[in-house]
């Protein structure tokens, strides 16, 4: 076969040519979110969150499902720190409360809390974020030095001095709680979308569309915020595990939600007269509250593990 | 920052935070104030702290600008 | 086979005239399986290729077609989930295909050295140059002092060698960075050095500084080197030996001037006449009529001036570069630059990196304004169009960017990046849209059944097509290429080529080609600009330039082409 010395070549049907770049048609189409979903479906970490957060969903929405016992009344001082009886599974409360039927009934609170706090943070950070990285600029200043100045101040020391204004000292309610995370949360969300958007919008296709164009501000919205969306979706869903455990710490502080609506941070606070003798008490809204959270970072984890870019192929 | 507060409050642990806590409970405005005023400055030296240990560690940062 | 070429004399090992005719390193029915989820794949199977003391061979192949997983066999460095499921990796008799993690890093440095692709990734950003010369040295257990790492890293060409050695990688240029890479790879001189694709990252004159380095100090320490690239005509001109490595296979192997002048196998054939370093003139046989009458017609029409449907005079852009707190110097990206296009033809701009070429391209599609200077298009100047003129003026002009990864929108499938320009321009309905988008991927010669895909799912070649499709839709008079295949592999770099040269005769376009590849030039472009430092060098057609350039600039450019000096019979395929 090698008739000239050492040059050696293959027999062509070993090799057959293909034709030069051919498309494949093998698989079906694949968009980033059918591949992050596919994705997902496979990891117990999201099927296990995923199915919590279902859970304490329909527990917020219909706590009337799960105990029969109104929260609130009823309660007789003759049961106080009393243990669980038929009907009452977890015991009674200092004050004589079911504690079965308020940890149920505290869900709604802190869940609504957790998801309206995250969307106005969504709403605030990701507008300024995404203007200011988009624009740059004198906008981009200012923004960022806002933005620093709120960073500086921890959550819950600063929604502590906030909190001492008397406006809010008279008003509390779940949109006061949801107004002052939003006031202190919206900066990071507002950083982690500048960021995104300013690795998106000097991409090739946000020029190419502008050039055929598309005006500025209309890239942004069809090209470079959807492509920006992955590190905002993540961080909005790790927050939403942090803005639930920052309300029960402010209820617990007695400067969050009133006494009236029932929360998991309000219960804490009223199980603590009997730390010493029955830990029990504070023991069920505490596991609610870190199952819930836990699970809302754990899915934070999965999205994040999902969206990955260099995980994706090709 | 925040979990000092709820820590030493519900174990009654003498720090900081259970100052803190006693504050808020009793709503003690300047106490509430002064002392978050304290924690921020720690909070934002700390920050001050890990940014040049960045700057240490990396030199592409040290060598920007 | 492989018995009878192991027994026939090689011819070089005489002229090599080294130690013994034992070959340095042998690979044999070399066979790699990666295990992937979708189970395992064999990535490369009956490799086989022999190096004697002191030769160059080349692997040449496209992306995926296994040559640099052959070469990290070779040293040991396969990924974790690649493993050698077959053949043998003889080192100096010694079969090294299985060899403990204890023997090969005794090997490695030592008996074989390393200088890898990527010459921004290889530096670790947190050390000094010198210090990561020095863990070299020190691994080898060879004397490691601040003048020994000064004396590896000035022969490899670094000048000022023991100031250089206490700076960090990003203070390091590309070229300087590879050089530092060489150095590190040949500190111990190693007695095979296995380069992957060293210079691709390079422009092309530091490139052939670099290699012409490289064969100097491995000629002088009598390295035999295992050189992988991508370019035929780089191969050619380095090694003695050229391995042609095709889906996994070897598919030939032999001299590499015997095996460009005579290539056997249909694939290398297909190589051969694709490869822009090595083709003389322009692509297709067609476009050539259109090129004469252009010429004849080109006396008469010149006075009328008509003809020039962009011209751009004394084109100025100045940046501020900041310096500290409100300090700022002045950079002139480009500074000066005044030509014409003249409608239907092809005129290419040819710069290095930093040239200042793709600011050009930018100024002309009105994404940077210019500080100075007019662009005037069919006779207007553009500078001053009002939003809705620059919106029309969006529909005649459309560009063709570098990066096929990055010029398509992930979010967005095939048929909606297609459709995006009429949507824009409130082009027909959605039924004639939708035609309108088949008939673009019929042009582009991609299967409309793609309309539903995602760009992630398409190769770069086919991306690229997406991305002229998508320029195509408005009907535009002139459209701007900004490297637009330079991140190809050269089959499909031809083929793209072709499908634009074809659309150019088809549809009378009028192409602006930015690109750093004058081999590329050659192939497509009428008029060639050559830019250096902002500044217009040489303009002229481009059969002048190639032929008899004026500037000292062109000619080196010209020189540093690879394979540019191996003359090839016309009629080689």
């Amino acid at each position: 076969m090698t008739s000239n010395n050492s040059h050696f070549v293959a027999p062509i049907d070993e090799t057959p040519l293909l034709a030069t770049d051919a498309v494949k048609t093998d698989q079906a189409p694949l968009s980033l979110w059918s591949d992050a979903w596919r994705k997902l479906r496979r990891r117990p970490l999201f099927i296990i969150s995923a199915l919590l957060i279902l859970a304490l969903t329909v527990v917020a929405l219909f706590p009337g499902l799960f105990t029969s016992v109104p929260p609130n009344e009823g309660c007789e001082l003759a049961n106080s720190e009393g243990g669980p009886t038929a009907g009452h599974p977890f015991g009674f409360t200092f004050q004589g409360c079911d504690v079965y039927s308020r940890v149920i009934h505290g869900t709604q609170a802190s869940l609504s809390v957790g998801i309206l706090s995250v969307l106005c943070v969504l709403v605030i950070g990701v507008t300024i974020g995404a203007l200011a990285g988009y624009y740059g600029g004198w906008l981009d200043s200012v923004l960022a030095r806002l933005g620093d100045i709120f960073f500086a101040l921890p959550l819950i020391l600063g929604a502590l001095v906030i909190t001492q204004l008397p406006f809010f000292r008279e008003n509390k309610s779940v949109w006061t709680v949801v107004f002052v995370i939003s006031l202190l949360a919206w900066p990071q969300m507002a950083r982690i979308t500048r960021g995104a958007v300013i690795e998106v919008r000097n991409a090739d296709f946000v020029t190419a569309a502008q050039a055929l164009g598309v005006s500025k501000f209309g890239a942004l919205v069809r090209h470079v915020l959807p492509n920006a969306l992955a590190p905002i979706i993540v961080l909005a869903t790790l927050e939403l595990g942090v803005f639930i455990v920052a309300e029960a710490t402010l209820s617990f502080l007695g400067i969050g939600l009133p006494q009236s609506i029932m929360s998991w941070g309000n219960d804490i606070a009223g199980a603590q007269a009997s730390i010493r003798t029955s830990p029990e008490i504070m023991l069920y809204p505490a596991a609610a509250l870190s199952i819930t959270v836990l699970s809302f970072i754990m899915l934070g984890d999965a999205v994040r593990d999902a969206l990955d870019p260099k995980s994706r192929q090709r | 920052m925040g979990g000092a507060i709820v820590t030493e409050g519900i174990f009654n642990v003498p720090g900081v935070g259970n100052k803190l806590y006693q504050a808020v409970l009793r709503s003690e405005g300047p106490t509430i104030v002064s002392i978050v005023s304290v924690l921020v400055l720690v909070f934002v030296v700390a920050n001050l702290l890990v940014d040049l240990l960045y700057a240490w560690l990396d030199p592409r940062i040290r060598y920007d600008q | 086979m492989r018995d009878k070429e192991m027994t026939t004399p090689d011819v070089r090992i005489e002229e090599a005239g080294t130690t013994g005719t034992r070959p340095l390193l042998e690979i044999r029915d070399l066979a790699i399986t990666f295990k992937t989820s979708g189970g395992e794949v064999q990535a490369v199977r009956d490799a086989h290729l022999t190096i004697m003391p002191g030769e160059t061979v080349a692997i040449v192949g496209e992306s995926g077609s296994g040559k640099s997983t052959t070469a990290l066999a070779a040293i040991g460095l396969l990924p974790n989930n690649g493993r050698v499921s077959g053949g043998q990796i003889l080192l100096d008799g010694e079969d090294i295909a299985h060899a403990s993690e204890q023997r090969m890093i005794e090997l490695r440095g030592n008996t074989i050295g390393m200088v890898p692709q990527d010459p921004m990734s290889n530096l670790n950003p947190v050390w000094k140059i010198g210090y990561q010369v020095r863990e070299t040295l020190r691994a080898n257990g060879r004397p490691s002092g601040p003048d020994d790492i000064a004396k590896v890293l000035a022969e490899a060409g670094l000048p000022d060698a023991k100031r250089r050695a206490n700076q960090y990688p990003h203070e390091f240029s590309g070229g300087m960075r590879q050089r530092a890479l060489i150095a590190i790879g040949l500190s111990c001189q190693p007695r095979l050095l296995i380069a992957d694709e060293p210079t691709s990252a390079l422009d092309v004159t530091v490139q052939r500084q670099i290699l012409d380095h490289l064969e100097t100090m491995t000629s002088e320490l009598g390295t035999s080197v295992l050189l992988i690239t991508h370019d035929l005509g780089l191969a050619a001109e380095r090694a003695d030996k050229v391995v042609v490595m095709y889906q996994g296979r070897v598919v030939e192997a032999g001299p590499s001037l015997e095996l460009l002048r005579n290539p056997r196998h249909p694939y290398t054939k297909r190589l051969v006449e694709s490869a822009p370093s090595l083709a003389s003139r322009r692509i297709q046989a067609a476009k050539e009529q259109g090129v004469e009458t252009a010429d004849l017609l080109a006396p008469a029409a010149e006075p009328a001036a008509a003809d020039n449907v962009l011209e751009i005079q004394d084109l100025r852009k100045v940046y501020k570069l900041r310096q500290g707190l409100g300090k700022s110097t002045d950079f002139a990206a480009v500074d000066g630059v005044s030509f014409n296009v003249q409608r239907g033809t092809t005129t290419a701009i040819v710069g290095e990196s930093g040239s200042g070429k793709s600011t050009v391209a930018k100024m002309v599609l009105q994404l940077e304004k210019p500080t100075d200077g007019r662009i005037l298009f069919d006779g207007v100047d553009t500078s001053k169009l009002k939003a809705a003129e620059l919106f029309k003026f969006r529909r005649r002009v459309q560009p063709i960017f570098q990066d096929p990864y990055g010029s398509l929108d992930p979010m967005y499938n095939i048929f909606r990046t297609i459709e995006e320009p009429l949507r824009v321009h409130k082009i027909g309905n959605s039924a004639s849209r939708e035609k309108k988008v088949r008939e673009l991927l019929d042009q582009v010669a991609l299967p409309q059944s793609a309309m539903q895909r995602y760009p992630n799912e398409l190769s770069g070649g086919q991306r690229q097509r997406v991305a002229i499709a998508r320029a195509l839709a408005l009907d535009p008079e002139v459209i701007i290429c900004d490297e637009a295949v330079s991140a190809l592999d050269v089959l499909v770099q031809a083929q793209v080529l072709n499908l634009l040269a074809d659309l150019q005769s088809n549809l009378g376009l009028t192409y602006l080609f930015i690109t750093h590849d004058l081999a590329v030039v050659r192939q497509i472009a009428d008029h060639v600009c050559v830019m250096e430092k902002g500044r217009l060098v040489e303009t002229g057609s481009t059969d002048e330039v190639f032929e008899s350039p004026r500037e000292d600039y062109t000619k080196a450019l010209l020189n540093a082409i690879p394979g540019a000096k191996l003359m090839l019979p016309p009629e080689v395929a």
